[in-house]
């Protein structure tokens, strides 16, 4: 049995990969109780009905001393909240105040509020865990309502407020940001919100006045809160949440404009090449990196393909999620720095995985990047060919040469450093890792597209 | 503030003995801040209930509360 370390806090079950391979989860005895709440009371039901919660089949028991093991639907990708764009946040928020809601009418209780808890399937967040359910007991607080506000409602205030780069705290903070920190940072005109105020403001002066308050503590543990209390307190939280909302610069996101320097007939062209390599290459997994807005990436979710598109750029990546959300695509826009990736974070570095230890993807593209990379931050192709072949068995990548207007902006006001970057000296960094499958000129641009195979 | 304290120990006041055996700890704070905004929040909520039955009378419309919504497009 293999452990996977994502889950290891909570003594009800973990998640594990048996021996071919299926990710499972058990729930041990001490989950019993917690398990049959869920099942019993038809919260599962109504819940995997509307695809809120993930589904799940009860299998075969190989120990005797664990009260059941279950199988849940494969997720396709796993993805972190600061790899997600505002809305991505704002929904998964929205999804575990609307499932401890419909909880709680079925006298059922979420007893954690993580936002890891969350991951996206076609668009739509869903709940993956199965064992955060509790039963609910008329008069106790929610117990998750910190972790709510820490993982949900800082980072969502933060990034309307103040800057959307502050999603990004996450990635420090693994159990949400901490609301003395969020407090300080956002502006004085979120005072004038009665709910930021309350659930963050209020809050954080709360925990810093009762920290090592003992007699406090003891009666704390003791408190009520009454059912109609604590529908309060979620419908406002739901009405605190849908009333953040970040627009960049003001401006439309249909009118959110990404330049290229294509001819319509080129453009044409790039896609049909890129259509066919895909086929080619026959992933069962895609990676878009510098996707844009998903314009290609939609090219293999349109087939069928599971499509992560990664972006530095949060707003063409809000663009494309609301997009995928609307058409309900197999695709997943993800915000991603390829100069520094997604690390691995967490107890031994194991509980979230880096971008890598999510690959191999069967198949990468890399359109219109490689010169970010390369001049923009002095990546040396070689490494470049590297990294890349780390992640995955098929690579399209596109060369973008000097004499492109593109390349040409970004040499404009620095120093040509770089006299291995052209066609000859990409082929030959790209041969120590790979193969090339096929090769050809886009239309009659400078530039040319290669399908690539690992060595 | 003195309008806090006297909140506090009312709310201290009416307390029930409960049994708390969650894996997460919920921090002393945020549940006395809990215990003193929910119960004005789920006034608010009663109030909110009320006057959409009202709005609903008069529509000859009718809703449940519980009713699970759906996330979507803003």
């Amino acid at each position: 049995m293999n452990k996977l370390n994502a889950s290891f806090r909570d003594p009800a079950g973990f998640i594990f990969r048996d021996e071919n391979g299926t990710i499972l989860r058990q729930v041990n005895q001490a989950g019993k109780s917690d398990y049959d709440t869920l099942m019993d009371s038809g919260l599962y039901d109504v819940l995997s009905n509307k695809d809120f919660l993930i589904s799940h089949e009860e299998v075969e028991n190989k120990n005797s001393e664990v009260y059941k093991t279950i199988k849940p639907d494969l997720l396709p990708f796993i993805s972190y909240p600061y790899e997600w764009t505002f809305s991505q946040l704002k929904d998964a928020a929205l999804l575990t105040l609307y499932i401890q809601k419909a909880a709680i009418a079925k006298d059922v209780c979420l007893k954690d509020a993580s936002a890891y808890n969350v991951q996206f399937v076609n668009g739509k967040p869903v709940f993956i865990d199965t064992l955060s359910f509790e039963k609910y007991v008329e008069g106790e607080p929610w117990v998750a309502y910190k972790q709510f506000c820490q993982h949900f409602l800082a980072p969502l205030a933060l990034a309307a407020y103040k800057d959307v780069r502050c999603l990004q705290l996450l990635k420090n903070f693994i159990d949400g940001i901490p609301l003395d920190l969020a407090s300080s940072l956002l502006p004085r005109k979120s005072k004038l919100k009665l709910s930021i105020t309350t659930h963050i403001h209020w809050h954080a002066k709360s925990q810093k006045k009762h920290a090592s308050d003992t007699e406090v503590k003891a009666k704390a543990s003791k408190g009520k809160v009454s059912r109609l209390a604590m529908k309060g307190l979620i419908d406002n939280l739901i009405s605190a949440v849908k009333g953040l909302k970040w627009k960049p610069d003001n401006t439309e996101w249909g009118e959110y404009y990404t330049f290229t320097n294509y001819s319509d007939t080129n453009f044409d062209r790039k896609k049909e090449l890129v259509s066919s390599y895909i086929d080619k290459s026959s992933p069962k997994s895609l990676w878009d990196l510098g996707a844009n807005d998903g314009t290609f990436s939609s090219i293999g979710a349109s087939k069928g393909i599971h499509t992560v598109a990664f972006d530095i750029d949060p707003i063409a990546v809000e663009k494309n999620y609301r997009r995928v959300r609307k058409e309900g695509i197999p695709m997943l826009p993800l915000q991603q720095d390829l100069t520094n990736p997604t690390p691995a974070i967490g107890w031994a570095h194991t509980e979230r995985d880096s971008l890598q230890m999510r690959g191999k993807a069967d198949t990468v593209m890399a359109l219109a990047l490689i010169h970010h990379i390369a001049i923009s931050n002095n990546v040396p192709l070689e490494r470049i060919a590297e990294y890349l072949s780390k992640l995955c068995n098929h690579l399209i990548i596109e060369f973008v040469p000097k004499e492109d207007s593109q390349v040409k902006i970004l040499l404009a006001t620095r120093e040509d450093i770089f006299p291995q970057y052209h066609l000859d000296g990409f082929e030959q960094a790209f041969s120590q890792y790979f193969d090339v499958v096929e090769k050809d000129q886009v239309g009659d641009s400078h530039r040319t597209l290669y399908l690539l195979k690992t060595k | 503030m003195k309008l806090q304290k006297v909140l506090i120990i009312i709310g201290l006041m009416v307390c029930l003995d409960l049994d708390a055996a969650a894996y997460l700890d919920p921090g002393t704070g945020s549940y006395i801040l809990q215990m003193l905004v929910a119960g004005v929040l789920g006034g608010l909520y009663a109030i909110k209930l009320y006057w959409n039955k009202i709005l609903n009378f008069f529509k000859g419309t009718s809703s449940d509360d519980d009713s699970l919504e759906d996330l979507g497009d803003e």
